[in-house]
């Protein structure tokens, strides 16, 4: 059959580049590494390898262009396009589409790494090929991510896909195929897309994924260093040309996170900007190691120890990428994460992708003899596993092959790691030393996050049913670090490398806890009500580490202006200690419920007074204002809000107002987006948690309330209480009345019931209602009764004698605009640009860094 | 031994005390009747909502509580009391998690996650319209 309008060019040349990148990558990735080997063809190879590298490099432009053209001209017929994207989306959100799906941001990804490989083509870098090859590699697996093509052989059992195919037609993909459109030759004449989900069409999902897939990509650029100094056999002249790359991916990676919590904090619900969800820890261990590595690399004359924490710390930090990618996008996670990507099936090859960069280290650290041994147990263990479905046996052997790698690994490197390097012992006041230490306890945080992150994948091994801990579970454990890592990054900027001391290290140390132990007190008068521990002793840490990056900052900035780098970065991380204790810490909920009605009595630990109700037009005190919900509006797609902020000292004036917001999306779910009004000093934060939309819908649509509330059933007994409609309501007991002779004339039963109840609502008001229940003969008469404070209406439908109960129907008047209300959590974060003052220097300060340090490279 | 050994023995030994704590300290996921029978621990229970029970939220008595109906995944009913305000389209969820303890055969939640099914992957229920 032909299909109208279809442009499928585009979808074969997609195919052809991807088949291209892919095949480039495997033969450019063999080429390089022969051109390591010793042999006599080692520059033919490296040519042959530039060209695939271009090639690849070519290749992967040319997809991501491709994509990003038929997502720009809405082409439906192909699934990618269509599920991300629809005609209403501003083509300003089309790079947010492009990376919304696991396609796309594999592309990305892949996309940096292209870039740079490029790079690597300059003079400056082009000597290593170990890492040129170590990027095609991975490049090889991340094509293979895009292939789409099913293996399906029934005879063996065989039945997986490999990828999942970017440009694949929207009437061909399983989940449509059997959709009546599909079968129309004219179906895009009317075809529009799913859409891009509201809650991603912010300028935040455009820059923060590309950020943080270049974070990523650069973590690939020290492990293949690493890779390089395995099989050339040099453990030492390395480290200079690899520290800029690692720092950058430090700078890179840091910023892509704090991006991820900047959105969170401004346009999602989340009520902070950190709350280590699964996927924002995924990508912060692997900065904790990266940064361990990168620090490592600075230590001039590395001791055996040194060496190999050099080595492990950057071989896991790309490692730890690959199992943030495996976690977030096999589904695994499932309920435990807010924003994981949806199961493609790539489960498998994910695995495969990770163990295989996770054994090659091992491999070529190995001696030659046991290499061969090692690749067949590794083989055996594979086939294995995904033979028999990955059972526990599997798994058990698995898990104790990664343990037993990573001891084989360790030994074998401490063997290798020339023995001329020097094996003296740090010495306790030497920078080195402190760096160390530093470095551990990255580690130990990275640890405590893997295995807290990782709970979901330790159920499925061993068949606990272990929950992923909430905010305070995390923030009891991490809190040490922060502050022992402020401590340290304050102090080792006042330490020399190896044996020497600086004989003014006493007195500038001094001063710095003196600055830090000043500020403290300020802070702690300002907030008298801070808890010493964590949060006091945190803001010190804070304090000490911001000081002693200043000072030393003031000290080199004449002489050296980018050395100064390293301190500002210091300094950064101790504002932004500083800043979490301070705006989250001392936060002050605006949104206190004042409501009188106490249900605290339930159980403390459930007392909740967050959020609090404002009905229309009213005036509620919180805090240092007053709140008017003054507006609600349909606007579109959005329910938009209008808050009137009153300060307590002005009574007229209008402070501000404020406008949250909830983006409405039948396919997808109504988002709430909050609102903040930026002052120096503090933030207000307001969110909507709850709103009636149907009123809302139907005001706008000029339809008047329903009068009533649903009526609500139930069936009782004497004595009884139930709760209705904000009252309490005791069936007390049932008068009754003989009837009428003149009514009784047909001899038949009858009867006047009155059933009596009493009403307490939460107001206080208490009524006695008498609904009446009249039986005539075989006929039935109910005449209902209201409650006069309430307005409950009490209808009793039916007398059970047998089991002695009755059947109540009970339904309360609205009273006048009872359904224009809002539920509000309103909150202020003193302070909270300390936080972001404290990002912001990290980043300047590693950006700092790491310009020096091509520069020094550059000059040698 | 070098002083470096002792050290490097005291982090290993704190980077399993981090691990202690993370998986000691650990809430599990439940069904409502383990739930009854350690009343006083907190357990994550997922499971449906029941769409017959009435769902109660009364905000201009308590914004802050919201009682509803849930069918854990073992089949058994139990009526939650969530102290927050009630879920935006709540009705729609597929799948929910509450997160707290049992207390007199009522569910007492401090928290809620749910999934709404459209938000995720459901190309397949999507009408499409000629």
């Amino acid at each position: 059959m032909d299909f109208v309008n279809e442009t499928l060019w585009p979808g074969h040349l997609g195919n052809a580049l991807i088949l291209l990148a892919l095949c480039s990558a495997a033969f450019g990735a063999l080429a390089y590494f022969k051109s390591i080997l010793p042999n006599s063809l080692n520059q033919i190879w490296k040519s042959w390898g530039k060209i695939a590298l271009i090639v690849h490099s070519s290749s992967v432009f040319g997809i991501v262009v491709l994509l990003f053209g038929i997502m720009l001209t809405r082409q439906f017929e192909y699934y990618y396009v269509w599920k991300h994207t629809n005609t209403a989306l501003p083509q300003s959100y089309i790079f947010a589409a492009f990376w919304e799906g696991q396609e796309g941001s594999f592309l990305i990804w892949a996309f940096w790494h292209a870039a740079l490989g490029l790079i690597f083509l300059h003079k400056a870098f082009r000597s290593n090929s170990g890492v040129i090859a170590t990027l095609l590699l991975v490049q090889g697996f991340l094509m293979t991510m895009l292939l789409g093509r099913i293996v399906y052989l029934p005879d063996l059992g065989i039945d997986f896909n490999i990828g999942s195919f970017p440009f694949g037609l929207t009437r061909e993909h399983p989940t449509l195929m059997n959709a009546p459109f599909t079968k129309l030759p004219e179906y895009l004449l009317s075809l529009d897309g799913r859409g891009l989900n509201p809650a991603l069409q912010n300028y935040w999902m455009t820059i923060h994924p590309p950020t943080l897939f270049l974070g990523f990509a650069l973590t690939t650029i020290p492990f293949g260093f690493v890779i390089q100094s395995l099989i050339r056999r040099d453990f030492s002249s390395w480290f200079r040309n690899a520290l800029p790359w690692a720092f950058l991916g430090v700078a890179v990676l840091g910023a892509g996170i704090l991006m991820g919590g900047a959105w969170a904090y401004e346009a999602l619900s989340f009520g902070g900007f950190w709350v280590w969800d699964p996927v924002e820890n995924a990508s912060l261990v692997p900065w904790l190691l990266l940064t361990a590595g990168a620090h490592m690399l600075l230590i001039p004359k590395k001791t055996k120890i040194v060496l190999s924490f050099t080595y492990v710390f950057l071989i896991l930090g790309f490692i730890t990428v690959l199992y943030s990618t495996f976690l977030t996008r096999s589904g695994i996670l499932g309920d435990a994460s807010v924003h994981s990507f949806t199961d493609l099936g790539l489960t498998g090859q994910l695995l495969l992708f990770l163990f295989f960069f996770m054994a090659l280290p091992v491999y070529l650290v190995l001696p030659k003899r046991f290499r061969f041994f090692y690749l067949i147990a590794a083989l055996a263990l594979l086939a294995f596993g995904f033979s028999s479905q990955f059972s526990s046996i599997s798994n058990g052997l698995w898990t104790f092959f990664g343990i037993a790698s990573f001891g084989l690994g360790i030994y074998s490197l401490n063997q290798r790691l020339n023995p001329g390097s020097p094996n003296l012992e740090e010495h306790i006041w030497s920078r080195d030393f402190w760096m160390l230490m530093g470095t551990l306890i990255l580690t130990i945080s990275a640890v405590h996050l893997t295995v807290e992150t990782s709970k979901p994948v330790i159920n499925n091994l061993t068949g606990t049913s272990m929950a992923v801990g909430d905010v305070a579970a995390y923030n009891a454990v991490q809190w040490w670090f922060g502050f022992l890592l402020s401590i340290g990054m304050g102090v080792v900027l006042y330490l020399l490398y190896g044996k020497k001391r600086s004989k003014s290290l006493a007195k500038e140390l001094g001063s710095v806890a003196l600055v830090a132990v000043a500020l403290t007190l300020v802070t702690f008068s300002l907030y008298p009500n801070m808890k010493v521990m964590p949060d006091a002793l945190l803001l010190l840490g804070g304090w000490f580490a911001l000081a002693s990056g200043f000072l030393f900052v003031a000290k080199f900035i004449k002489k050296h202006p980018l050395a100064a780098g390293g301190g500002l970065a210091h300094a950064g991380f101790g504002l932004l200690m500083a800043g979490i204790v301070i705006s989250m810490g001392q936060q002050q909920n605006v949104s206190k419920n004042q409501n009188e009605i106490n249900l605290k009595a339930l159980n403390e630990e459930f007392s909740n007074d967050e959020h609090v109700m404002l009905m229309k037009g009213d005036t509620v005190g919180m805090a240092n204002y007053r709140l008017v919900f003054a507006k609600d509006s349909l606007n579109g797609s959005f329910a938009e809000y209008q808050i009137d902020y009153y300060s307590n000292s002005d009574e007229k004036e209008i402070a501000f107002s404020l406008h949250p917001r909830i983006i409405l999306s039948p396919s997808m779910g109504n988002v709430a987006e909050p609102a903040t009004r930026h002052f120096i000093t503090h933030d207000v934060f307001t969110h909507i948690t709850y709103v009636d939309l149907e009123n809302l819908k139907r005001k706008s649509a000029g339809i008047s309330a329903p009068e009533y509330e649903e009526p609500q059933h139930f069936e009782l007994k004497i004595g009884d209480t139930v709760y209705s409609s904000n009252a309490y309501i005791v069936v007390e007991g049932i008068a009754s009345v003989p009837g009428n002779k003149t009514d009784n004339d047909s001899g038949n039963l009858n009867l006047n019931l009155y059933p009596t109840f009493t009403v307490r609502d939460l107001q206080g008001n208490i009524d006695t209602v008498k609904p009446a229940f009249l039986i005539r003969g075989l006929s039935l008469q109910t005449i209902p009764d209201t409650a006069k404070g309430n307005g409950l209406v009490v209808e009793v439908v039916k007398i059970n004698p047998k089991t002695s109960t009755i059947e109540v129907e009970m339904q309360r008047k609205k009273y006048q605009n009872q359904d224009d209300f809002i539920i509000l959590k309103a909150v202020i974060f003193p302070w909270i640009k300390l936080l972001w003052a404290g990002c912001f220097l990290i980043a300047i300060g590693s950006l700092m860094a790491v310009a020096e340090r091509f520069k020094k490279n550059g000059q040698t | 031994m070098k002083k470096i050994h002792i050290i490097l023995l005291l982090i290993v030994a704190a980077a399993l005390g981090v691990v202690a704590v993370a998986l000691g300290n650990s809430d599990s996921y439940a069904t409502f009747e383990q739930a009854l029978e350690n009343p006083s621990r907190t357990y994550h229970v997922a499971g449906k909502l029941e769409l017959n029970d009435p769902m109660v939220y009364d905000p201009h008595t308590e914004a802050n509580l919201f009682t509803f109906s849930m069918v854990d995944n073992e089949g058994k009913k139990c009526r939650v009391a969530l102290h927050k305000p009630r879920p935006q389209d709540f009705e729609r969820s597929e799948q929910i998690v509450v997160i707290g303890q049992m207390e007199n055969d009522v569910f007492q939640a401090k928290d809620i996650l749910t999934k709404c099914p459209s938000k995720y992957n459901d190309a397949a229920t999507q009408t499409v319209e000629l």
